[in-house]
């Protein structure tokens, strides 16, 4: 399990709809929202899975940033 | 990754963001990693301000240690809320140790007996459950019946196991029951495993039991020597007397006699560690240089001092038989000899051979030689535990006089041998009181008829009554011993906890298939908390603790003070004398003693038969029994017992001079002060003895009275022993012999046990209080480092400890607390989870049968 | 599928900057307090960098003393010593399972520095006479971080103070004193984390 948390800047008017359509991602839980900010974590099984869905979430309408905070990939194996 | 693991990662990953975020999460204040404790503050000082009125004091002493620190209790609604040490009383001035200073939390642990407790299926022993409640009727009469039976039947199997802990009043009630009511002598305390040496040693050497000296000694002396005593740990208020003189004096030295270095070994100016065992002979050593090198004071040897040697080769008890045996029959024998003779038995131990057997540098036994040597100096020697629990205790404790009396070195002011008594009341209860097989109160003993006519005097017994007592019945070792081959069917015991402290366990308590004794016998424990002992018990009585009734203790420098009640005992527990009474009531039932019944003879002075119980006021049953057991240091208060004291009618040839105990009405210790007996009435006054059969004025606390009364003014010293024969103690040779156990490559460390600060005993009571438990929270394994590294063993590793007799596991540590020399190990006995009595042989002086604790061999491996 | 190396440290090196620079923007301007950290530890900058907020220090100690759950240290390590302090392990495993060298190897437990030891002469009951020095007794290096020193007790000429003293030499700052002390509510003897 990979376990990645991030801070997403969005425009102020669109908050509410953009915080709405990233619950619906797999493995995405919403955890606080101040303003136009949103606290968000992704489970994923994989990094690779773990980017499609950031990027996902970073190419949504009204998302201004989305800036990786944590990742913890311990139970990735490591090679190449 | 399992759950718990992700749950915590995304945790980190959300605060991570959460803070990056700039939404800072309200946290509580953290002051760096202090503070925020659990657990209850202790306050050291009275509680002020509130309702001052709802807040009752009242005076008590300690309930733990022989130094008898003074106590004041402060009650609120019925409660003890604070305890703290009273500036008034001599022996403490206001200060405790940590375990006094959390006496007010010792009475409420959550788990207390609150009403009699029966178990009926005894297979149930040995396990936390079994135990139901029941009625003080239905236990009183059960145990009541069961006594009875076993005492129709067969006496010597039944036994009371008492304690140094036990209040004086209700030490007197419980040994007038047995001894006068059962006539029994299967009666031995505690104290038997503590103080049984000591007392022996005292008698056979001044034939009266306890120091000469006192406290005030620790405040005079020169020059400081412990025998195998950690009082820095066991005595901590009297050690801090100790350091104050030794910081202030000029030249004050001290001299730590051990076979480990402990927390006293920190202060000392000299350690001289020696080989277990070996004490004798450096003891011997020092006797043996003062002879030789013309040190020893000549005009106090001739004037007070005669000259004995002893039965020798005494063996070991090994077997159940040994006392019975030809050795153990005789290991009381004496005979006289003069000074030439003492001197040539002495001459072998010289500095060398003493140096050769113990290990410790012959220039360090000579240094300490020389300060005997030197008349100007005042020497204090103080011993506990590592003499008396010894199996040449006996002999130790005489060797240690030898010196003392060789040199005139006793009875002055900073001067002279103390035997440290380590009980509250080991002194005021169980010795002077006679809680032991083979002793009536005052220091009187069952095998003498003259002594037996004196206690049947007092008690209004018929002529000759007693003699259905005069052989000394069992003695601890022996009880249990035979408890574990079936041949004890009644076990009472109060105010201690067996199960953890006796040696031996795996015997005691049945973990091998031929000894179950344990399990069939009928066994009674008066207890405040559950313990392992409690969990043998077939019917346990709920105890009152502590303050909450009124007694006395009687402490190490013979001071004897009261207690007063300060609180109620919970539920339906009661004090200790009450259920002795009432057992005591029916079990007599149907018994004469003359034309009267038994129980109102013996105990119709305390017993209202309006209501056919106690009478009600507690103070006046303490009263009545005090004022009664002191008439046994009081013969003037009656005609019978002084005819007998002064052997008026010539039968005996012998006066007993019970005066030298000499004890105080009830009253004067209730209303003025604790005092160190023997206390004289002098102009209406009561005045204290500080020092015994020295000359001096009785208000300066010197023995003005009783020397006056038996003793020889002027002579050498200043001082008499008017209690003595011939006036004179006995200095009696006695040779180094070996333990009962050596190392070897089977079992090659030696095994030593004791306490440590925060722990009173086996930790009923201080395991209890969440700050002392806090405080020591596991009993470890002692050991020396570099032993450690020989057997692989990490510091904190578990680690399993096997001897001869059994076997336990514990946490070894290399923590320097208690610093062991290679080859030796040391763990206390507060844990029960630790059971290291498990493996503890039960070996015995011969003289005492006082079990040796200090030296069994063990092996240790990684658990 | 597996990830390449470079970029998991190209990410690792992004967040210990994050971080660091996370750090710097809370400390100034807050009231925050130097935390105990593990056994090894960097000095506090350096440490915050290093530590990946893995959590396997507190897995590998095995009196689970170590704690993480405070947001202000941001899954940091810590300890809170009145709880669990450090037991001094001879073979260290907290520093042992440390990824990133933010727990750095130590000679031995007397080179260990996590804080310092100190007392309130207020509260310290030794020093009104009473015989404690729970303390001293439990110290790991006792006689070495920690003495007794004898004096006299004022206005009283029977008895001496028995007062624990502190070598700021030779303390390792483990905690064991601080956990043990008979009082409470605050406690007599507690740590200083290193760094404060």
């Amino acid at each position: 399990m990979v376990i990645s948390s991030y801070v997403i800047d969005t425009i102020p008017e669109k908050c509410e709809e953009v915080s709405s359509i990233l619950v619906t991602y797999p493995g995405v839980e919403l955890h606080g929202q101040e303003k136009n900010r949103l606290i968000v974590t992704i489970e994923a099984d994989s990094v690779d899975e773990t980017y499609v869905i950031a990027t996902k979430m970073a190419l949504l309408d009204g998302v201004l940033n989305n800036n990786l905070i944590y990742c913890n990939f311990e139970d990735e194996t490591l090679c190449d | 990754m399992e759950l718990s693991r992700r749950v915590f990662v995304k945790g980190v990953a959300v605060a991570m963001a959460a803070t990056a975020a700039g939404s800072l999460v309200a946290c509580q204040d953290q002051t760096g990693s202090g503070g925020g404790g659990s657990g209850t503050g202790t306050d050291p000082g009275p509680s002020g301000g509130g309702a001052e009125a709802a807040i009752v004091k009242t005076k008590g002493v300690c309930r733990f240690c022989g130094t008898g620190c003074g106590v004041i209790c402060e009650v609120k609604d019925g409660k003890l809320i604070t305890v703290y040490g009273d500036p008034d009383n001599k022996s403490n001035m206001g200060l405790s140790c940590v375990k006094g200073l959390h006496l007010g939390q010792i009475l409420y642990g959550d788990d207390r007996f609150v009403k009699p407790m029966i178990r009926d299926d005894k297979n149930t022993k040995g396990t936390p459950g079994g135990l139901r409640e029941a009625t003080w009727e239905e236990a009183l009469d059960l145990v009541s019946t069961k006594l009875q039976d076993t005492w129709r039947n067969d006496k010597s199997r039944l036994a009371f196991w008492g304690s140094g802990q036990q209040p004086i009043t209700e030490g007197y009630a419980l040994a007038k029951f047995w001894k006068a009511g059962l006539l029994c002598n299967n009666i031995d305390p505690n104290a038997r495993l503590c103080m049984a040496s000591a007392v022996v040693a005292f008698m056979n050497v001044f034939q009266t039991d306890e120091p000469m000296g006192s406290y005030t000694d620790l405040d005079l002396a020169d020059v400081f020597v412990t025998w195998g005593a950690n009082m820095a740990e066991a005595h901590p208020v009297l050690y801090s007397r100790l350091t104050a003189r030794k910081v202030s004096g000029p030249g004050v030295k001290h001299y730590d006699i051990t076979t480990l270095r402990t927390s006293t070994s920190k202060t000392a100016d000299k350690v001289l560690m020696f080989r277990p065992g070996s004490d004798l002979a450096v003891a011997n050593a020092i006797s043996n240089y003062l002879i030789q090198n013309n040190l020893y004071d000549k005009d106090f040897v001739e004037a007070h001092v005669q000259f004995k040697e002893g039965a020798e080769n005494l063996g070991h008890a090994y077997e159940d038989g040994y006392d019975a045996s030809d050795a153990g029959k005789t290991v009381n024998d004496v005979t006289g000899i003069d000074f030439a003779r003492f001197s040539e038995r002495m001459s072998t131990y010289t500095l060398e051979y003493a140096s050769q057997i113990s290990g410790v540098p012959a220039a360090d036994i000579e240094e300490l030689a020389k300060l005997f040597g030197d008349p100007d100096k005042k020497i204090m020697s103080l011993w506990t535990m590592g003499v008396n629990q010894h199996t040449r205790g006996t002999w130790m404790n005489h060797c240690i006089y030898n010196i003392h009396l060789l040199s005139g070195k006793i009875s002055k002011p900073g001067s002279g041998p103390f035997s440290l008594t380590g009980q509250p009341t080991a002194c005021g209860t169980a010795r002077e009181v006679g809680l032991f097989a083979h002793r009536l109160p005052a220091d009187l003993v069952v095998n003498n008829p003259q002594h037996r006519r004196y206690a049947e005097a007092i008690w209004d017994l018929p002529n000759e009554y007693l003699d259905a007592i005069e052989a000394p019945g069992k003695h601890t070792v022996r009880i249990f011993r035979d408890l574990s081959k079936g041949d004890i069917d009644f076990l009472w015991s109060c105010a201690n906890n067996w199960a953890v402290t006796l040696p031996r366990l795996t015997r005691y308590l049945g973990k091998n298939p031929e000894y179950k004794g344990i399990i069939d016998a009928f066994i009674v424990v008066n207890e405040p908390y559950p313990t392992l002992s409690t969990q043998y018990a077939d019917v346990v009585f709920p105890a009152a603790m502590w303050v909450e009734r009124e007694g006395q203790y009687g402490n190490a420098e013979r001071r004897t003070a009261v207690f007063e009640k300060a609180v109620d005992p919970p539920g339906e527990a009661m004090w200790d004398t009450w259920i002795f009474l009432q057992v005591a009531k029916r079990v007599l039932e149907g018994t004469m003693i003359g034309s009267t019944p038994a129980f109102d003879h013996l105990f119709g002075f305390v017993w209202d038969s309006a209501t056919d119980d106690l009478i009600a006021d507690q103070r006046e049953v303490n009263r009545r029994l005090f004022n009664e057991y002191r008439i046994f240091s009081n013969p003037d208060l009656n005609d019978a017992a002084q005819a007998i004291n002064k052997d008026s009618e010539g039968k005996f040839e012998a006066l007993l001079k019970m005066e030298n105990k000499q004890l105080a009405p009830y009253d004067e210790y209730l209303d003025n002060a604790a005092l160190t007996w023997p206390v004289r009435e002098v102009d209406g006054k009561w005045l204290a003895t500080t020092w015994r059969f020295a000359e001096g004025k009785q208000s300066e606390g010197f023995d003005e009275v009783g020397i006056e009364m038996y003793g020889d003014a002027g002579k050498p010293g200043g001082v008499s022993f008017y209690k003595s024969a011939g006036k004179k103690p006995s200095a009696v040779f006695r040779p180094y012999e070996p333990p009962a156990e050596e190392p070897d490559a089977e079992y090659p460390f030696w095994f030593c046990t004791g306490r440590l600060l925060e722990h009173w005993h086996s930790g009923s009571m201080t395991r209890r209080v969440p700050n002392l438990d806090n405080a020591l929270p596991e009993a470890l394994l002692y050991m020396n480092a570099d032993d450690c590294a020989a057997l692989g063993i990490s510091n904190g590793d578990k680690v399993k400890v096997t001897s001869r007799h059994g076997s336990f596991d514990i946490t070894a540590t290399t923590d320097q607390r208690v610093a062991p020399p290679a080859g030796m190990t040391f763990a206390p006995f507060f844990a029960e989870e630790a059971l290291i009595n498990l493996a503890v042989h039960d070996y015995y002086c011969p003289l005492s049968k006082e079990p040796d604790y200090k030296k069994t061999c063990i092996k240790i491996e990684k658990a | 599928m597996s990830i390449p190396l470079p970029s998991v440290l190209k990410g690792l090196a992004a967040l210990s900057v994050g971080i660091a620079a996370g750090y710097q923007f809370f400390s100034t301007g807050t009231t925050r307090k130097a935390l105990l950290r593990p056994p090894g530890a960097l000095d506090e900058p350096e440490f915050l960098s290093h530590c990946l907020r893995c959590g396997k220090c507190g897995l590998a100690c095995p009196y689970r003393v170590i704690k993480y759950d405070d947001s202000l240290s941001q899954g940091t390590p810590y300890l809170i010593a009145r709880e669990g302090p450090c037991r001094l392990c001879d073979d260290f495993p907290c520093i042992a399972a440390c990824p990133s060298a933010a727990l750095a190897p130590v000679a031995d437990k007397r080179a260990v520095k996590m804080g310092i030891a100190v007392i309130d002469r207020d509260l310290c009951i030794a020093l009104q006479g009473m015989r404690c020095e729970v303390c001293y007794r439990v110290c790991p290096l006792i006689d070495e971080a920690i003495s007794i020193e004898y004096s006299l007790r004022k206005g009283d000429s029977h008895h001496a103070i028995f007062e624990p003293v502190i070598n700021a030499e030779k303390c390792v700052g483990c905690g064991i004193c601080e956990e043990r002390c008979i009082i409470s509510d605050p406690v007599a003897i507690y740590m200083k984390p290193r760094g404060s």
